[in-house]
């Protein structure tokens, strides 16, 4: 299994590529290759979502859902924030 | 409506507390062209851009740049988190522990509260898209200013990766001042303002 760290970077680098994307379809929505290169990424993105709340809590209130919802716990605010970073 | 997405949009990992860079980085947080002021500009011009497609590019910038408030945010908290007072005084960064401690308040670095007046919603498609290409290119040189005087490589990567998103911003924001255009009289672009002179803009 990947760990946190690495399954994050590939989250935080599929998610820019995507972020990007959409940039540049704002100001090119007709343009096939920027279109079918979205098509060929968002669901590598939505895939390791999933993969990283299994293993490691979700990173969106959706991504509980996607994972078969809550037991007994409400895991939203579980685990570190997102700015804490190296200093612990 | 707004999600959040429980990770920083570029990864911050700073191992050593530094609250003097902390006092000048924070200015990318509430300074003149600091990512709070960017995100409010783009955020407030979309309602009355005319142009839908530009509208959409103003929500999609403005929220990358509450990603990157929050990248800077992070830094800041991540410099000062282990800080003493001592160290905040040795650092010149004990003016801003008086009043905040080692919280974030939006300023800029020579510690001129944000402001709403260091961005403009003007209610004209080419004045707004103007403001906002000079915007993206104010806050390039406020990075390259950063860059050259911090040497932390974990402070630079975030920088780093921050002023290419502005020369990004820039092309983008270039391409819909130029799609405005073609909505407009090709003789004369200041004929009438396209987000108020409605009547004018059907003729």
């Amino acid at each position: 299994m990947k760990d946190r760290t690495s399954l994050l970077k590939e989250i935080d680098e599929i998610s820019f590529t995507l972020n990007d994307l959409t940039l540049y379809l704002d100001t090119h929505p007709d343009c096939p290759e920027a279109v079918s290169y979205f098509n060929a990424m968002a669901p590598r993105r939505a895939a390791l979502l999933k993969e990283y709340a299994e293993a490691f809590g979700p990173l969106t209130v959706d991504c509980i859902q996607q994972n078969g919802g809550l037991t007994d716990h409400f895991t939203w605010t579980d685990g570190p924030a997102p700015w804490e970073g190296g200093i612990l | 409506m707004w999600n959040y997405e429980k990770r920083l949009q570029f990864p911050v990992q700073i191992k050593t507390c530094c609250p003097k860079t902390a006092s000048l980085i924070i200015s990318q947080f509430g300074g003149p062209d600091g990512e709070l002021s960017a995100s409010m500009r783009y955020l407030s011009q979309r309602y009355s851009m005319p142009c839908r497609k530009t509208g959409g590019l103003l929500t999609d910038i403005g929220t990358e740049e509450l990603a990157h408030m929050e990248i800077i945010c992070a830094m800041v908290c991540q410099l000062t988190k282990n800080m003493t007072a001592e160290d905040a005084r040795a650092a010149g960064f004990d003016a801003y522990y008086v009043d905040h401690t080692s919280a974030l308040w939006p300023a800029a670095a020579a510690g001129i509260p944000f402001n709403a007046c260091e961005f403009q919603s003007k209610g004209d498609a080419i004045a707004d898209l103007t403001e906002d290409l000079a915007a993206e290119q104010k806050a390039r040189v406020t990075y390259e200013n950063l860059l050259r005087i911090i040497t932390d490589p974990d402070v630079r990567a975030p920088l780093t990766f921050l002023r290419a998103r502005e020369l990004v911003h820039f092309q983008r924001f270039g391409e819909a001042l130029e799609r405005i255009k073609t909505d407009l009289d090709s003789r004369n672009f200041y004929y009438f303002n396209s987000e108020f002179d409605r009547d004018l803009k059907k003729t």
